[in-house]
């Protein structure tokens, strides 16, 4: 089965600002303020949707990250649900988009037929369906702090995107090192050319968590990419991307939501 | 909690004596999976990006030793409390730590980690 990738988006005018795309979140805002039951697409520059049911967000996609890959544990499986909510979120929210109109449903359900065409224009099709089971469910202020916290970890790796070129690194740094087996998987595709995007559609994994991964690899010296010179790698903090001035935004927040 | 990106409940982990706080984190994204507060006026987001963090270093230090050895669990011990870590799964598409907290007056660390290992044996 040959798997299309929508390509680059061509930037819109406008300015995304650093968190993510002000257009779309407050629409965004605006549904879950509303409970809100259906489907938000986006047509523009990278199509997709996000899917609402009473106000809550329970399902994303676009045609850049990949759906998930059923997984035989059930924690696997949760965990793979919300990752690629989250990582479409992601995707939208990190360009300037232009969305379509709001299709309310009482019981958002997906176009089975996206996985196949990626024709979503904006024009949702009710031909076939696939219920969402809400397993994972997101508020969109929650939701937005996390695409603004995954954008900050994305700005600590010097420039390494998701759609860097990669090479495997022909000499190991030390005589011998240990990788898991996730770790495994991602060196023995690596070629030259290869990104960490087409990796995750490979493997059926997220873009975002692909990207880190493949990211710690560099740190590492397994990999290589030309953005990034050689040791000059330096490795993501988790912690560092909530203690900038955003982050210290982003923990009032979630501090202030929860009464503390 | 801002977040409900899985269905699991942490109550079990709530009962532990000392209890203070606990949530899941996804190894590969520092994303909060899950997480309860018994008390106290602890941040959830920093304490569970600086166990992901710890975590994390110690993964580097563990490819770069290469001892052919798993990282099971990390103590930290602070003046009043006690974290503890410890990973649920193995396969890269699970890697989730359990990250607890617990006040180091009433906790008792051997008992805590049993009750911690169980509850990671039956999410995995």
């Amino acid at each position: 089965m040959t798997i299309r990738i929508q390509p680059p988006p061509r930037r819109l005018p406008g300015k995304v600002v650093n968190d993510y795309d002000k257009h779309l979140a407050s629409r965004l805002t605006k549904l879950a303020a509303a409970g809100s039951s259906g489907v938000a697409p986006v047509s523009s520059p990278v199509a997709g949707a996000i899917y609402f049911q009473d106000g809550r967000v329970v399902f994303a996609e676009c045609g850049r990250t990949p759906h998930p890959t059923q997984l035989s544990s059930s924690l696997g499986a949760m965990l793979a649900g919300g990752e690629a909510t989250v990582d479409a979120a992601l995707e939208l929210l990190s360009n300037r988009s232009t969305s379509g109109r709001f299709r309310p449903m009482a019981q958002p359900a997906r176009d089975a037929s996206f996985d196949s065409n990626l024709r979503f224009d904006g024009n949702f099709s009710l031909d076939s369906h696939v219920s969402l089971d809400g397993n994972s469910s997101f508020e969109v202020e929650g939701l937005l702090a996390e695409v603004a916290r995954r954008r900050r970890l994305l700005r600590q790796m010097a420039g390494f995107t998701a759609d860097s070129p990669l090479a495997r690194n022909p000499s190991l740094p030390a005589e011998r090192m240990q990788v898991s087996a996730g770790q495994w998987a991602l060196i023995i595709r690596v070629y030259p050319g290869s990104t960490s995007r087409g990796l995750a559609w490979a493997l059926g994994r997220s873009v975002f968590s692909t990207t880190s991964e493949i990211y710690r690899l560099i740190v590492l010296g397994l990999v290589t990419a030309e953005v990034v010179p050689d040791g000059g790698a330096e490795p993501v903090s988790f912690t560092r991307a909530l203690t900038s001035e955003k982050g210290k935004t982003a923990v009032t927040a979630t501090r202030r939501r929860a009464g503390l | 909690m801002p977040l409900s990106a899985v269905d699991v409940s942490l109550t079990p982990v709530t009962k532990i004596d000392g209890f203070v706080l606990g949530c899941l984190v996804d190894l590969a994204t520092g994303m909060v999976l899950a997480s309860e507060s018994g008390q106290g006026d602890i941040s959830t987001p920093m304490v569970a990006a600086g166990a992901a963090d710890i975590a994390n270093v110690l993964a580097v230090m563990s490819a770069r030793v290469a001892a052919s050895e798993e990282l099971e669990d990390v103590i930290v011990t602070f003046s009043n409390h006690l974290h503890l870590v410890r990973l649920i799964g193995r396969e890269w598409s699970q890697r989730v730590i359990l990250l607890v907290i617990l006040d180091r007056r009433r906790a008792n660390l051997a008992i805590a980690r049993r009750e911690i290992r169980n509850f990671c044996a039956s999410v995995a």
